[in-house]
């Protein structure tokens, strides 16, 4: 059986010293597979106007041009572009769960996925940053689109260190008013909060005009809790927190209640036009680079 | 205990029982831990389920349990009912082939033929390891198999030579018979099938023969056949009790139960009708009735005769036979004491004369007169009656010849007035008679003297002479006579006094009369009323009855036949081999068995289980004839109720009564080998096993 390309592994995540030729690597793997390059038309900066040619798509009309000249001309934009991204990993102690090992942790796929995205983002000349945060926030990498960018980046996602607890909403204001322009945010997180706090955040990004992007990562276990017999389960945010019981025997309650709180972390997303998007760790990074790229044009 | 296994060793298995609760408890110390990110949910889950969830985790156990017992006993074989030991069991059937089961159904087919059939049809469900033995039982109990044969064709082929009989079942007899087979069984424990109409009868015996088969172990199926409804019937032939003269108009007597209103009974002699009457509506439904039949004495000789009716389902009770002896002369033996006054010792002459009234022509009687004390020596073959009048008590010699004549069949009037006598007839007379040795001499005068009344007008003797003739007879007087104690006979005559002046009783099969008078004048004038000589006549003719050469008897006995040696030239101690015997149902003659009994040799064959005639051969003379008949009880016994028997079987000490009611073959195999309770069991299992996944499905 052959693995995906892209599929991120324990032994590909491990090698965070190398992680830009890992982002490469899955990027440009990526992109190739693309069949019209995201590379055109993807900037939100202006460059200039030419004629429209009939057949070409009606979006980038400048229509306001058109009523005042009776000319039809279609506005082109730079590939170069300061749109600003900020990538807010999640670093609390439940990130570190992972449910199988032949999988990665979610923070390890949360970091391979965010070295991704930043290498994509800085192709496109786009400004990254990174917040690395647990209940406060760990570490900040200012976003720049300068070319040394990435390596600062893939820098504070190395030395990010593992956290514990998670207080998401309190991070969040935090990071929000910390951001000085808006631009998009990126979100990497199992989301393990309360939802109304989580919310919240959000929607102060979103307030303070953000696009707001989430990657929710959760291990296929924690959807399945497909546990053979009877299990201690020892809370990783809180050790001293233990459940005994049998899987099996709760399995059907618990994912009505894990599906319940999905629904609504996703049924608020969508009224604060908020992309959320299930990330299991045991999915090809494609996913989530698709979901970024289908988002970046939404925003040009 | 009507549980048992077939696989008893697999039993063991049942020690599975405790893998899953090994695996469960085994399962809950194999406990994992596991980070895990969130247990918030968890938490909420298992708040809610913990109890309902602890529960149906034992109700799973429990299945689990359940499921591995039902599979263990499953593969054991259970069987509910049925012998333990499977295929080593042994069926011993016992075969009602009394008469009744020759019923038939609406096809023509009888239940013994059913029967046949179904036991067939039994052995061929058998297990072929299974051994079998069929005792057909009827008056006797014959095993059909030489010994304990294996369930195959070689036990259903030997099934032909089943036949049913016209007697009744011998239930008793079929139980000891079966007792023996069971102690010849290869196993040990054997299951009994009786299979029957269950018209049993008094069976008086049976109670000893269940408390001894109760302690073999046998447990007892019992197969009703056929639904008993009441069926006409001849059930009884009543002949003349007495010598009977040719050409002479008598009454046969037959009591029968008819089918329906005005139904013909017919009456035949030698093979043609003769008489036909309509038989009288019984007082209650399906009760009995009598009808009487009026017939001229055919010639002297052997009759074979019948009554019979209409046949119905039960055809061998619809005619019965029966054989009329018409002697051609009665041999009578008068001994007497000396001569006296011209008279005789009282007054035999009369009684001679009385016997041989018409000395020109052969009458009934032919009578050799004889002195008392030379009876040893004239001896008493072919003697049909003897007359004794005043003789004196016989001495030991001659009672110990009289009496086993008397016994066989032979008849005695004696008659005794001497006064002198009086010692002789208490000592010698009555005793030999069986009555009390009491006898009181009475000397009336002119004034004081009796006369005769009639003590039991019904009695044949009596009735025969009619009212004229019983009142002349009660204008005899009596002077002298024995006052003597009846005992147990039957007084037909007494005087004024109440004493006893004609007795009638019975010795074996032997008939007396004693008349405690003699006939001298100054003792009665009965020899000179116009009643004497039929009186006399009638009584030597009731006392010979119908002579040696018919015979009556039921089926299952031995008929016995006494021969006078003299005129077979036998001597004590010969066997004749020209000896034969035509049994009912056999075509062919088989030779006879002479038996040398006190009272003379006689004749015997093997019991016939036929109804007829037998007859009895010697150089081409039929010496006699035997009327071989079905029981009456067989044909009156009502049809027990299974609840009946079984109680009567567990009084016996037999508690394993299972009845089969009318269940066919298959079902007598089943209840022969037990319920199979290995599907039930593996079917359970499956439930078990299917609601153990719905619970399971739902806990997780």
């Amino acid at each position: 059986m052959t693995r995906e390309p892209d599929l991120i592994t324990p032994e590909v995540a491990s090698q965070l010293d190398r992680l830009d030729v890992l982002a490469r690597l899955l990027v440009e793997g990526f992109l190739t597979g693309l069949h019209r390059s995201p590379y055109h038309g993807f900037s939100a900066e202006f460059a200039e106007y030419r004629h429209y040619q009939p057949g070409e798509p009606a979006t980038d009309i400048d229509w306001r041009v058109f009523a005042r000249s009776d000319r039809v001309y279609q506005r082109v934009f730079a590939e170069e572009t300061n749109l600003r991204c900020t990538l807010l990993l999640d670093c609390s102690a439940s990130m570190r769960y992972t449910g199988h090992e032949k999988r990665p942790s979610k923070l390890m796929f949360a970091r391979v996925l965010a070295a991704c995205l930043a290498y994509l983002l800085l192709h496109q000349n786009d400004a990254v940053g990174l917040v690395a945060f647990d209940e406060k926030p760990l570490l900040r990498v200012p976003a720049r689109s300068v070319r040394r960018q990435l390596f600062q980046v893939l820098k504070g996602l190395r030395e990010a260190p593992e956290g514990t607890g998670t207080r998401l909403g309190p991070v969040l204001h935090d990071v929000a008013e910390r951001i000085p322009r808006r631009g998009l945010v990126v979100l990497l997180s199992d989301l393990m909060d309360d939802p109304g706090l989580v919310m919240s955040g959000l929607k102060h990004f979103r307030h303070r005009g953000h696009e707001v992007l989430v990657m929710h990562v959760l291990d296929p276990m924690e959807v399945s809790l497909d546990f053979p017999g009877e299990v201690e389960f020892t809370s990783l945010e809180d050790p001293g927190q233990r459940l005994r019981t049998e899987p099996a025997h709760v399995r059907e309650g618990y994912r009505e209640r894990l599906e319940a709180w999905r629904d609504r972390l996703r049924r608020e997303c969508r009224g604060q036009l908020i992309d959320l998007v299930d990330m299991p760790t045991d999915q090809p990074v494609a996913t989530a680079l698709g979901a970024y790229l289908m988002k970046r044009k939404r925003m040009s | 205990m009507p549980l048992s296994f077939l696989n008893p060793g697999l039993l063991v298995g049942l020690a599975a029982a405790a893998v899953p609760v090994i695996i469960h408890f085994l399962s809950r110390r194999r406990l994992r831990r596991v980070a895990f990110s969130d247990l918030r949910f968890l938490n909420e889950e298992e708040a809610q389920q913990s109890r309902r969830r602890g529960v149906r985790r034992w109700i799973l156990l429990l299945l689990r349990v359940l499921i591995v017992i039902c599979l263990v006993l499953a593969a054991a074989r259970p069987h509910w009912g049925g012998l333990p030991g499977g295929a080593g069991r042994c069926t011993l059937f016992v075969l009602d082939a009394s008469a009744t089961m020759q019923t038939q159904d609406d096809d023509g087919r009888s239940l013994f033929d059913a029967a046949v059939q179904l036991v067939g049809e039994m052995i061929t469900t058998l297990p072929t390891e299974a051994s079998v033995q069929v005792i057909q039982a009827g008056p006797e109990a014959v095993p059909l198999f030489a010994t304990w044969l294996p369930a195959g064709p070689a036990a259903r082929s030997a099934l032909a030579a089943a036949r049913p009989t016209d007697g009744a079942l011998d239930l008793a007899g079929a139980f000891r018979a079966a007792i023996r087979m069971v102690a010849e069984a290869p196993s040990p424990s054997v299951e009994l099938v009786l299979i029957s109409d269950l018209r049993l009868g008094d069976q008086p015996e049976l109670d000893d023969v269940l408390s001894q088969l109760s302690t073999t172990g046998t447990r007892v199926l019992v197969r009703r056949m056929g639904d008993h409804r009441p069926e006409g019937a001849i059930l009884e032939v009543a002949l003349p009790q007495r010598a009977l003269q040719p050409g002479e108009t008598v009454t046969i007597d037959a009591i029968v139960r008819p089918d329906r209103p005005d139904q013909i009974i017919w009456l035949e002699l030698d093979g043609r009708r003769v008489a036909e009457t309509v038989a009288p509506i019984p007082a209650a439904p399906g009760g009995t009735t009598s009808v009487s039949f009026t017939v001229t004495v055919p010639p002297p000789g052997l009759h074979a005769g019948l009554v019979g009716k209409e046949s119905d389902r039960l055809p061998v009770d619809d005619v019965r036979p029966f054989a009329l002896d018409v002697p051609d002369q009665l041999e009578v033996l008068l001994a007497h004491g000396p001569d006296r006054d011209g008279l005789g010792r009282g007054g035999w002459r009369y009684l001679a004369s009385a016997l041989t009234p018409d000395s020109q022509s052969a009458g009934l009687f032919h009578v050799r007169s004889v002195p008392a004390d030379s009876l040893l020596t004239v001896g008493l073959e072919g003697v049909n009656l003897l007359v004794m009048v005043d003789a004196g008590a016989p001495g030991r010699r001659l009672a110990g010849t009289l009496r086993p004549w008397l016994e066989a069949g032979g008849a005695l009037l004696f008659l005794a007035g001497d006064p002198g006598q009086a010692q002789d007839l208490s000592d010698g007379i009555l005793p030999l008679l069986g009555l009390p040795a009491t006898a009181t001499f009475v000397a009336r005068d002119q004034d004081t003297l009796e006369h005769a009344r009639m003590a039991d007008p019904g009695h044949p003797l009596l009735a025969d002479l009619g009212d004229e003739a019983q009142e002349a007879l009660s204008a005899a007087r009596w002077w002298r006579y024995f006052a003597v104690d009846e005992g147990e006979s039957r007084v037909l005559l007494t005087a004024d006094s109440g004493a006893p002046l004609l007795l009638e009783g019975r010795l074996g099969r032997g008939r007396w009369m004693l008349a405690p008078f003699h006939l001298r004048r100054d003792a009665t004038d009965l020899m000179l009323n116009p009643v004497f000589l039929p009186l006399v006549q009638r009584s030597a003719a009731r006392l010979v009855a119908g002579g040696d050469r018919a015979r009556t008897q039921s089926v299952g006995d031995a008929p016995l036949l006494p021969v006078m040696a003299a005129r077979l030239g036998l001597r004590p101690g010969d066997s004749a081999a020209d000896l034969l015997v035509i049994t009912p149902g056999d075509l062919a003659a088989r030779p006879a068995e002479l038996l040398w009994q006190p009272s003379g040799p006689a004749v015997t064959a093997p019991p016939s289980v036929r109804a007829g005639l037998t007859t009895f051969i010697a150089r081409g003379d039929t010496l006699g004839l035997v009327a071989t008949t079905v029981p009456a009880g067989e044909l009156e016994a009502q049809a027990e109720s299974i609840d009946d028997l079984a109680l009567r079987f567990r009084e016996g000490g037999i508690d394993r009564v299972l009845d089969l009611g009318a269940t066919d073959a298959s079902g007598l195999a089943r209840a022969l080998a037990g319920r199979d309770l290995a599907r039930w069991l593996l079917a359970t299992a499956l439930l078990l096993l299917a609601l153990e996944l719905w619970i399971g499905r739902r806990v997780g």
